[in-house]
């Protein structure tokens, strides 16, 4: 059982995270932009840490500031909520390298899973059904035509 | 929960910072008790929230509480680039890289902030004064917390 968590991500995203620790006796650290430090889900968690400023890429994607967020705040895990670096595949490993609990699939499921064309072809491989379409990126209009006639969608 | 006593001659002050700095709004927070003075549109408008009275919600607590008799940051403060831990000397038991009256040159480093095992120094922005120290050694900075103030 986790003792803190820290949420990288905003919004109601956030929140809802935040409830579920607080039913669950866990406290809460989170991380905003200078734009977000009034936020509701900075104003509700236990701690917070200002990560950057208002542009993402350099607050809620900013992948040292929110490891060095955890660490400062002794968080044991880090929820990457959904969008954001929930499916990205370095962060996920950063975060448990740095020995914290990364809340979400391991970081080699998620490379394999998170582009759409290698999940595809990772379960075509395993034998699992898919639904028709093509074995791969569709890179032209041409072949957009041939594919769609082939599942006919269009004839 | 701790009883919260309405400290008159905090707030008159806040409310005066408030007036001089132009500020809209300050929020001033300890342990138990948050003070926020808001300049409303009719003027100061004062309001006190007593920390820790709603059992369910928690307030939302500051990383670093600030300390006592800290004021707003003046012109010439340098605010933390990076979340990490601030450190005022290069190694433990070392000289502080400034004190309180030094005087510094532009590019001189003022500190060092931690952040992912990787010390970054941090330079003056600008030449000038020491005049304030806002971070204890070893305090966890966020980004944009003041750290000290070169005027």
């Amino acid at each position: 059982m986790f003792e803190k968590i820290l949420i990288a991500n905003r919004g109601e995203i956030a929140l809802r995270i935040h409830r579920a620790c607080r039913e669950m006796g866990i406290r809460t650290v989170a991380v905003h932009s200078v734009a977000d430090a009034d936020a509701m889900h900075v104003r509700l968690a236990d701690e917070s840490v200002c990560i950057g400023p208002a542009p993402s890429r350099e607050s809620y994607l900013n992948m040292p500031a929110i490891i060095s967020a955890a660490t400062i705040t002794g968080a044991d895990a880090i929820h990457p909520g959904i969008g954001f670096l929930s499916e990205n595949a370095r962060f996920a490993a950063m975060v448990e390298e740095h020995g914290f609990t990364f809340i979400g699939p391991a970081p080699d499921h998620l490379s394999l899973m998170g582009d759409k064309v290698q999940a595809k072809d990772a379960a075509i491989r395993f034998g699992i059904p898919v639904v028709p379409g093509s074995d791969g990126e569709v890179k032209d209009e041409a072949d957009a035509k041939r594919w769609a006639k082939r599942i006919g969608y269009w004839s | 929960m701790s009883k919260f006593d309405i400290d008159e001659a905090l707030i008159r002050k806040l409310a005066k910072l408030l007036k001089e700095t132009g500020l809209t709004e300050i929020e001033f927070e300890t342990d138990d008790a948050r003070i926020r003075v808001n300049a409303g549109a009719g003027g100061a408008m004062t309001a006190a929230v007593p920390a820790a009275a709603a059992s369910a919600a928690m307030p939302a607590a500051s990383l670093t509480p600030p300390p006592a008799g800290a004021e707003v940051p003046a012109a010439g403060s340098v605010s933390s680039p990076m979340v990490g831990t601030a450190y005022l000397a290069p190694e433990p038991n070392a000289a502080a890289f400034v004190k309180m009256g030094d005087r510094v040159a532009k590019g001189q480093t003022i500190l060092i902030i931690e952040a992912m095992k990787v010390m970054n120094p941090i330079p003056a922005p600008h030449a000038g004064t020491v005049t304030q120290i806002l971070v204890q050694d070893g305090q966890p900075v966020e980004f944009g917390e003041p750290l000290m103030v070169i005027a």
